[in-house]
């Protein structure tokens, strides 16, 4: 089987892994890991951790996958349930892995070097000297670095279920009913989380734009 | 300030439900976006909802960057090596040679191709019949015959015992084939009309259930002898014919569930 085909359904991956083939669970690891990284990074705000419960969410799909039950949810939401559990766990077991406003700069630093790799190796410039455009295309035009700076420290500050609504719902696109699937929670306690979670990023990114010291980071930048 | 905007549907939109919907504006199959073009037509009259607006787009695009720039897990490469390591040591790869069958299913399996089997030579028989009901051929005895049905009523033994005995020692009963000493007779018309000699009931391979039997009826066919030989039942000395005349056991779902030779002597 050849490993990429994104068309196969992720049951069928499933079944397949199940009876033992190794290709389809690299497949569905492949397909599932970042948004799961992802998920485990903002709430946990540290990329260490967001490794290992990505580790431990596709080892506990090796070890328990028939618990998986298609007619309560998608494979992804199972996915993420594991995730959210394991970084539950971790929670309780370490405080020190609650995102705090420090570990923000983790987060900074690994999107700045998405941004280097994008244009060319260099995290800031090209290697003239001359700055580069962190964001080419015309939406990009919109959100400077510095806002999405902002944004992301706002993200780290939210409460927990917010954090995590804001999460599911506008980085992976989730619909309010399969993120309801995976927080277990009702579709209308989603979507006035997800609301009231959005007003507060704005209401922060408002105070962040006013506070002098933002203004400072910007012109330093 | 609380504006009111006609969108192009007519149904006018103030600031406080602009705002209630300003979040899910971009969220196909919710209520905002089924009223964008409402929202929009608000914005652009409302100062105060116009700024609302590209904040929260200016913050939307912020949030995919975030979520685009998140993605790549540093370790990946590692973690699905290490992943695959655990993956060979708890996953076996099962192929369906190996997947093991119950007992009940494999016998499930052959039974149904002996039923399989068993309809077909019915059908035969029973369109051999119909030819033979032609006035100048009255040759085969079937289900309807009436003649067959003085073998159950007159039985010593209902279907169900015959059979059930049967079960209990299966090789007796084939070896009685040869040996007619279970004769019975079939009529009682007087020694004008043909005498019938029977074996005991053969259970067929498939039929482990006596409760199938309940209800069943005796069917008298004419077989091939190569056809009683797919029986398992021995046809050796049943004479030089190429047809055997037999009664079956056929349960109520019309599968057949045992088989008796018969013998008519004049």
């Amino acid at each position: 089987m050849a490993i990429g085909v994104e068309t196969i359904d992720d049951a069928v991956l499933l079944r397949r892994m199940l009876a033992g083939d190794e290709d389809s669970f690299t497949l569905l690891y492949r397909r599932k890991h970042p948004a799961i990284y992802r998920f485990a990074l903002h709430m946990s705000g540290n990329s260490g951790v967001a490794e290992d419960v990505t580790q431990e969410v596709f080892m506990t799909l090796i070890r328990d996958a028939k618990r998986f039950d298609p007619a309560l949810g998608t494979l992804g939401g199972f996915l993420f349930g594991i995730a959210r559990n394991h970084l539950r766990r971790r929670w309780d077991q370490d405080r020190g892995a609650v995102p705090l406003p420090g570990t923000a700069e983790e987060l900074d630093a690994i999107m700045l070097s998405h941004v280097g790799r994008r244009n060319g190796g260099s995290s800031n410039g090209n290697g003239n000297g001359h700055h580069v455009a962190p964001f080419p295309d015309h939406s990009d035009e919109l959100v400077s670095r510095e806002n999405i700076r902002r944004v992301r420290q706002a993200i780290a500050t939210l409460p927990e279920n917010y954090r995590e609504v804001v999460v599911l719902c506008e980085m992976d696109e989730m619909s309010y009913e399969d993120a309801a699937a995976v927080l277990e929670c009702p579709i209308g306690t989603v979507r006035s989380r997800l609301h009231r979670a959005k007003s507060m990023l704005t209401e922060k990114l408002r105070e962040a734009e006013h506070s002098p010291v933002s203004r400072k980071s910007a012109v330093g930048r | 300030m609380n504006r009111e905007s006609e969108s192009l549907e007519g149904e006018p939109m103030n600031c406080l439900e602009f705002r209630e919907l300003l979040h899910e504006l971009d969220r196909p199959g919710t209520r905002g976006a089924a009223q964008l073009d409402t929202a929009m037509a608000h914005a652009e009259g409302c100062g105060d909802c116009g700024v609302l607006l590209v904040e929260e787009e200016s913050l939307g695009f912020a949030l995919q960057k975030i979520a685009q720039e998140t993605t790549r897990m540093p370790g990946a490469s590692r973690v699905e090596a290490e992943l695959l390591k655990a993956f060979r040591q708890e996953v076996k790869p099962v192929s369906l040679e190996t997947i093991p069958m119950r007992p009940g299913m494999r016998w499930g399996v052959i039974a149904l191709g002996i039923a399989a089997a068993m309809l077909l030579v019915l059908g035969t028989v029973i369109y051999q019949r119909n030819l033979a009901k032609a006035p100048d051929a009255p040759a085969v005895d079937a289900v309807t015959n009436p003649s067959a049905k003085p073998v159950d009523s007159q039985s010593p033994q209902s279907p169900v015992s015959a059979a059930q005995n049967s079960n209990a020692n299966p090789t007796a009963n084939r070896v009685a084939v040869n040996a007619p000493t279970t004769t019975k007779p079939t009529s009682a018309a007087g020694a004008a009309e043909p005498t019938e000699y029977a074996t005991a009931f053969v259970p067929l391979p498939y039929a482990d259930d006596p409760a199938a039997l309940e209800g069943g009826s005796v069917v008298r066919v004419t077989l091939a002898r190569s056809v009683l030989e797919s029986y398992g039942l021995p046809a050796e000395g049943l004479g030089a014919g190429d047809r055997v005349t037999a009664d079956m056991i056929v349960s109520e779902d019309g599968t057949p569930q045992a088989i008796r030779l018969v013998s008519v002597a004049d």
